[in-house]
């Protein structure tokens, strides 16, 4: 009970209203109709305070109940702060519930480069929506009554609206690896969700990342160390790498030694649209031929990603004019590569062998 | 000495007989609801509760023994009047006839007339 006193005739079936929240629309609107009135009149007839005149809202919504014969509420007597299964809230929650799936499946696209159309979004939310609404059905037609309802709505529509966001976050990803894949990369041989996930960097600054040149241009590690600071990955100052002819293809090598460089790598070569990972044995290709202080990762920066800002490197991924699985060397062992797939975020990309 | 707390038996009383009085409050002419309350009250019930006599309304009519129409008033919104359908007046009598019986009895128990015949009555 509110312990506000309703200062208003309005105020005072407000709140009548408020107690008799659980009603469906139409029943609510018949017992309440007129009765804004009435109380208007009562106040009108000399009795200001209608607490006084007619008791609390709570006990008035409850006479009202049991004189039409309507069963009082079951779970909320003495907890009117208790979660109301009105309209309103379903309204609201259904807003919450498109909104945060349109933020979970902007979130995928954008990680997808960008490839979601908006069409996809609003499918999506459509069927969230008929999902939320079937729910809301057979809820009510269920029999269920008071807080047993409202915990059994909860749980459905969260069901409904979880599985309704894992459908759009495949149907998204289906959409976008319809695209054409150029062949290097392993959508053909990945299966989202079952695939084995490489170690996902839980936390890719704690190895820092080094952009050498390798490529016939200058002065495009800086900007290369730019797109990755930007992304979130801990960088340290480029450098020039000794790669001897200068390499067309980027690929990224990591210090087996330090803990969580392979996955750092991984979610470098991801993150720039599906790049070749393999671990790097001194001295590596660049000028000091070691690792940086702090650095266990190191993108060696050839031709094709030289000079690009990252939407034109991964434009450049989705139109197949880019291959990335070239193992460098012509004498390296058959080396175990992790292979990420553009299309996919790095979580899911898989580990596969290739030869040299 | 026993508190005795009248109020709530009163408030029992009047949730068994709300049916028939609202019933009656409305057989001479139609009203809106707080004309019933009014005429409740001037009948004598004074504290019969404002809520009670509404959500009655509501019932009896879902029940198809009121009917409603609504009328606009001078002073503002319109007010919704109730009036009784013939089988709201045939709901009355039922409700005359079972409350003179009961009446009757309690009555004759309350002044111990019941107990000076040999016989009592069933009041069931």
């Amino acid at each position: 009970m509110s312990t506000d006193t309703p200062t208003t005739a309005g105020m005072y079936a407000q709140e009548v209203r408020a107690h008799l929240a659980d009603l469906p629309a139409e029943q609510l609107d018949s017992i309440m109709d007129g009765l804004d009135t009435h109380f208007a009149e009562v106040v009108a007839d000399g009795q200001p305070d209608l607490v006084a005149a007619l008791g609390t809202p709570e006990a008035y919504a409850a006479d009202l109940r049991a004189a039409a014969g309507i069963s009082q509420r079951a779970a909320t007597v003495g907890t009117p702060s208790s979660f109301k299964w009105s309209r309103q809230h379903s309204a609201l929650t259904f807003a919450l519930g498109i909104g945060l799936v349109g933020l979970a499946v902007a979130v995928i696209a954008r990680r997808q480069a960008g490839v979601a159309e908006v069409g996809e979004v609003l499918a999506v939310a459509l069927a969230v929506g008929v999902a939320w609404w079937v729910t809301r059905l057979v809820v009510q037609r269920s029999g269920l009554s008071g807080g047993r309802r409202t915990i059994a709505s909860g749980a459905l529509a969260f069901g409904a609206m979880c599985t309704a966001a894992v459908c759009g976050a495949v149907v998204v990803d289906r959409e976008s690896g319809g695209g054409a894949p150029s062949p290097g990369f392993a959508w053909e041989t990945s299966l989202p969700f079952t695939s084995v996930p490489f170690p996902l960097a839980s936390d890719f600054t704690s190895t820092k990342v080094q952009v050498a040149n390798c490529s016939e241009h200058n002065g495009v590690a800086r900007m290369m160390t730019q797109i990755l600071a930007d992304e979130g990955f801990t960088t340290v100052d480029p450098t020039n790498g000794t790669c001897d002819p200068k390499i067309d293809t980027s690929y990224v090598i990591y210090n087996e030694g330090t803990a969580g460089a392979e996955a750092v790598a991984n979610t470098v070569a991801g993150v720039l649209g599906g790049l070749s990972v393999e671990p790097g044995t001194l001295p590596i290709k660049v000028g000091s031929g070691a690792w940086a202080e702090g650095s266990g990762v190191v993108l060696l920066l050839g031709n094709d990603l030289a000079g690009k800002t990252l939407e034109q490197i991964l434009d450049q991924a989705r139109g197949g004019g880019f291959t990335a699985t070239t193992a460098p060397g012509p004498a390296a062992p058959p080396v175990t590569t992790t292979t990420v797939s553009l299309i996919e975020p790095p979580l899911f990309g898989t580990t596969t062998t290739v030869g040299p | 000495v026993q508190h005795v707390e009248p109020q709530l038996e009163r408030t029992q009383l009047l949730k068994g007989i709300l049916d028939a009085v609202v019933l009656a409050a409305l057989a001479a002419a139609d009203g809106y609801g707080y004309d019933v309350v009014r005429r409740l009250r001037a009948g004598g019930l004074a504290d019969i509760a404002d809520a009670s006599v509404y959500g009655t309304l509501r019932r009896l009519f879902g029940q198809g023994l009121l009917t409603s129409y609504v009328v606009p008033s001078d002073e503002g919104p319109h007010r919704k009047y109730y009036g009784l359908t013939a089988s709201g007046r045939d709901a009355l009598a039922a409700h005359r006839g079972e409350w003179t019986q009961f009446a009757d009895a309690v009555g004759a128990i309350l002044s111990g007339i019941a107990f000076e015949t040999k016989e009592v009555r069933n009041v069931d």
